[in-house]
């Protein structure tokens, strides 16, 4: 049995909590979208962990675990910064949209990889934009999945839902991310605009 | 695996993003392989949404991480450890 404190706790926790800081942060910053924010998030949410440290069963999956708690943090800053969140009507993007998007721009047969050359193209920052600027429950299953590489359940685990609606989440998220970074796109003219076929009287 | 074992172009996109996240089992994964294989237009599909995917997540992960990060963090511990000693 080990506490708080003890010198094996105290090395264990050091070790495991060095070997997900980076990628802590990386979701951190993606939620917060501020350098300042996000590590004052990880901060707390390494105090916590270490507070909750008896409770961590060794040998279990400690990033999962400390993930839990720094977006558990997050979130119940986020609820109290933004009480009362507007209901706004779900945007919805077609299936494969920046594919169909390529070809009917004509970039796909301008280039071999029409996406790389899109989003090679695009700042960073942009792109965090981009996915920051997606509804909350599509923002928190794409973050973690962009940042962490981490599967379904495990996403699933961590926001505390059942995996299918990672899925649907995850999946609905990246078709909005590609409209958004269609348009991006388009605005800065990486690619030309297409009018709508489908309007065609 | 026999004939009714196979795919049509809808089936397969419908699970592109599971099989492109390996999030199928292992027949279903065999299953859209090989329709993708045999399939030139969901083939080019697929290809392109794993290098959006792909690309994205350079992106995201391409964003330098503030020096000192590890020691500041390390710092606040310390200084817990030494109000609860
Ligand atoms: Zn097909």
């Amino acid at each position: 049995m080990t506490s708080p404190g003890s010198p094996t706790a105290d090395n264990n926790f050091t070790s495991l909590l060095e070997s997900v800081l980076e990628p802590a942060y990386r979701t951190a910053y993606h939620l917060t979208r501020n350098e300042a924010d996000a590590e004052e998030l990880v901060q707390e949410a390494a105090l916590l962990a270490y507070k909750g440290f008896d409770r961590f069963e060794l040998g279990t999956n400690f990033k999962g675990w400390f993930i839990t708690i720094l977006r558990n943090r997050f979130i119940s800053g986020y609820r109290k910064k933004k009480r009362e969140v507007p209901t706004v009507e779900l945007e919805d993007a077609p299936d494969l949209y920046m594919y169909n998007k390529s070809l009917a721009s004509g970039l796909a047969t301008q280039t071999s990889e029409p996406a790389k050359y899109v989003i090679e193209r695009l700042d960073a920052e942009q792109v965090a934009d981009a996915l920051a600027e997606l509804p909350m429950e599509f923002r928190e299953a794409a973050t973690l999945y962009f940042t962490q590489d981490m599967a379904y359940q495990k996403i699933a685990d961590v926001l505390n839902v059942p995996v299918g609606t990672v899925r649907s989440r995850l999946h609905r998220g990246r078709k909005l991310l590609q409209k958004k970074l269609w348009s991006l796109a388009e605005d800065y003219g990486l690619v030309s605009e297409v009018d709508a076929t489908e309007d065609v009287p | 695996m026999n004939e009714t074992d196979r795919l049509t172009c809808k089936e397969t996109l419908r699970q592109l993003d599971d099989y492109l996240d390996s999030e199928l089992d292992e027949r279903q994964m065999a299953m859209v392989r090989r329709h993708l294989k045999e399939c030139d237009m969901c083939g080019s599909e697929s290809a392109f949404e794993e290098s959006v995917f792909t690309c994205i997540k350079e992106k995201i992960q391409s964003l330098p991480l503030p020096d000192g990060l590890k020691d500041r963090v390390f710092g606040r511990i310390d200084e817990l450890r030494r109000e609860n000693s």
